[in-house]
């Protein structure tokens, strides 16, 4: 069986090796798994959750329903969409005045959009309805997948490679804003030698812990858990 | 022409499907993700052809010579492979297929042939199960030591010469400027580019001698856009310096903007896009360059708009210098997309990526519909660049 061949589009660098190493975890078929990038083109939107609003908005001028039969994914199996959860908290005013006035002109979903947490799920689904208003007028379609790690992807590292006893590991760490932070030392609540800085080469290292404990993962994470049954729910036969 | 390449177990390749091949092949992908294997991997075949595997016949082609454990795939997520599995098949369905053997703890200089199968597309001219007899030297390839029985056209007999002449060129400026001795020395250019000069020679003889010769030439020339000519010379004392090392013959440009008494360039001067231009029409255009050959990262030292415009030329160049020849080249600049119609079934283009566990796969990029109406857009360089053809870094 040939491999899969999966687009990604993510916030930034260290995502890739997150993203990668869940999947190492649990996807039924060896893939490859490719960034996508939005073209370098001069925008007030930068990398981070802007570079994906750029993908978004680059991508839905070409194409309308699913977005996985968007021509410019004709060579891709499936589509994941990662969002930290914590762009619940941001505003388009973080990219300036011209992206604020894009918003509205586009009705883009309001932005802050968290919500009270625990649980987690209100403001899962607050983001994901902000994430659809990018994509419009495509939508969703059946071999595509969300990925939003809460409150972000180093949360899931974090608790791959943290152990439970760790000051940061108590109370409902997919609540905790400050997790990726308090993994690379910022803030205390880890040891040091549990410390994992915030690099594309150190999350790469440390990222086998995460297909190693994934299912450690899963049960402190239920994002973890979603993005599991998404993609496997998602996948080709 | 080379139509099927299989390989398995040699460094990131164990293929799922065999390379199916045309005349001219592109490989794209990211650094690092065994592009230049599937080049060297032909070129152990060729070695294997031509009868001994060791570091003097990887060399002689072009093949990094490495030890058995570099050569033989490792991968976390495999059984390590006993042997190098390696089979390529032509047009008429001949064949040749190769396993090769040496211990990863007791390494030996020359490989062992383990299993060999050569055949016509009809009958079989060498079925070697495992070797089991004592009186064979395993050092030996005996499909090798078969040709002498066939006759030259017999399609195994053409197979094999196609693949024992295979080589990897490698252009570097030093040796295409003649400053810098080449590696691999041989006729009618070096892998490294030496002896360019000669082979230019050759390649303006042998034009002169067609009627579409002319035509060619100008073709070649076209592409030099600052020259009024290119011969070759042996009376260099004016336009080059006592002091730069020289062969019996040298380059001459003439610059179409200078003074036409001082307007005069050796390779030493010239600009080195027009020798590396030099250097793959000569590969490609001459008679008696190898019927197979691959020239690693194609693209060096070239103007975006210039590559293009080489890449249109190759299918042509092949074909009006053998109807057999076949060029398989890497490359990292997106303009060489441009350039490939891949409308035309003799112009492939392979996107090379390495999958969750590392292993390398080679993809075809055809022009389906979905393709073709992307392309309508978007050239297939932007497409690379974006990444909407795979074969680029998560970077």
């Amino acid at each position: 069986m040939s491999d899969l061949q999966i687009a990604l589009i993510a916030e930034g660098a260290t995502d890739y090796p997150i993203i990668k190493a869940a999947l190492d975890a649990f996807m039924p078929r060896s893939f490859i798994l490719k960034l996508l990038q939005p073209e370098p083109v001069l925008s007030e939107l930068g990398g981070g959750w802007g570079g994906v609003l750029k993908w978004c908005n680059a991508y839905r001028e070409l194409h309308a329903g699913f977005i996985d039969e968007h021509p410019l994914l004709e060579l891709y199996d499936m589509l994941i969409i990662h969002l930290d959860v914590d762009v619940s908290t941001k505003r388009y005013s973080d990219y300036g005045q011209q992206i604020i006035d894009f918003a509205s002109e586009n009705n883009w979903g309001a932005l802050p959009c968290a919500q009270p947490c625990p649980p987690v799920s209100d403001t899962v689904r607050a983001l994901t309805r902000v994430l659809e208003s990018w994509l419009l007028p495509m939508t969703l379609g059946p071999r595509t997948v969300l990925c939003l790690p809460a409150q972000s992807s180093g949360t899931w590292l974090a608790v791959a490679t943290v152990p439970e006893g760790e000051r940061m590991m108590r109370g409902h760490i997919e609540c905790d804003i400050s997790a990726e932070n308090k993994l690379s030392g910022v803030g205390g609540g880890v040891k040091k030698k549990f410390r994992i800085d915030k690099s594309e080469p150190s999350y790469t290292a440390h990222s086998p812990a995460i297909t190693a404990r994934w299912a450690h993962v899963k049960e402190k994470c239920s994002q973890a858990e979603i993005f599991e049954t998404d993609m496997v729910n998602a996948t080709p036969p | 022409m080379i139509r099927r390449l299989n390989i398995s177990g040699f460094k990131s390749l164990i293929l799922e499907n065999p390379i199916e091949l045309g005349r001219v092949n592109c490989f794209i992908g990211a650094n690092g993700v065994g592009k230049s294997n599937i080049l060297e991997a032909l070129g152990v075949i060729g070695a294997a052809a031509n009868g001994s595997v060791d570091a003097e016949s990887l060399l002689r082609r072009g093949v990094r010579a490495g030890v058995a454990g570099l050569y033989k795939s490792s991968f976390k997520s495999e059984r390590s492979p006993a042997h190098i599995g390696l089979e390529a098949m032509g047009d008429a369905n001949e064949c040749y297929r190769v396993s090769l053997l040496n211990p990863i703890k007791t390494p030996e200089p020359a490989w062992s042939f383990k299993t060999e199968y050569l055949s016509d597309g009809s009958i079989d001219v060498i079925s070697q199960g495992v070797r089991g007899r004592k009186n064979l030297n395993p050092k030996l390839g005996l499909a090798a030591l078969k040709l002498v029985e066939l006759d030259e056209k017999n399609a195994a007999s053409h197979l094999m010469s196609t693949l024992q002449n295979y080589a990897i060129y490698t252009p570097n400026t030093p040796s295409l400027r003649g400053i810098a001795p080449d590696q691999q020395s041989r006729s009618p250019v070096g892998l490294n580019g030496g002896l360019l000069a000669e082979a230019f020679d050759s390649l303006c003889k042998q034009l002169n001698n067609r009627d579409d010769g002319p035509q060619l030439l100008a073709q070649v020339q076209g592409l030099i856009d600052w020259v009024n000519n290119i011969d070759v010379t042996s009376q260099a004392n004016s336009i080059l310096s006592p002091s730069v090392p020289r062969s019996k013959h040298i380059l001459r440009f003439t610059d179409k903007y200078m003074m036409s008494s001082r307007s005069e360039l050796t390779a030493y001067d010239a600009s080195e896009g027009a020798l590396y231009i030099l250097f793959t029409a000569c590969l490609c255009l001459l008679k008696d360059s190898p019927r197979c050959f691959s020239i690693d990262n194609l693209d060096q030292a070239l103007n975006p708009r210039l590559l293009t415009r080489l890449i249109k030329c190759l299918p042509g160049w092949l074909l009006a210098s053998d109807k057999e020849k076949q060029l398989l080249f890497t490359a990292h600049n997106p303009a060489v997309l441009d350039g490939l119609d891949l409308d035309n079934q003799d112009v492939r283009l392979f996107a090379v990526d390495r999958n969750n566990n590392g292993l390398t796969r080679v993809r075809r990029i055809e022009l389906t519909d979905g393709i073709r109406k992307l392309n309508s857009q978007y050239p297939l360089s932007r497409l690379w660049l974006m990444g909407n053809l795979g074969a680029v870094p998560n970077v």
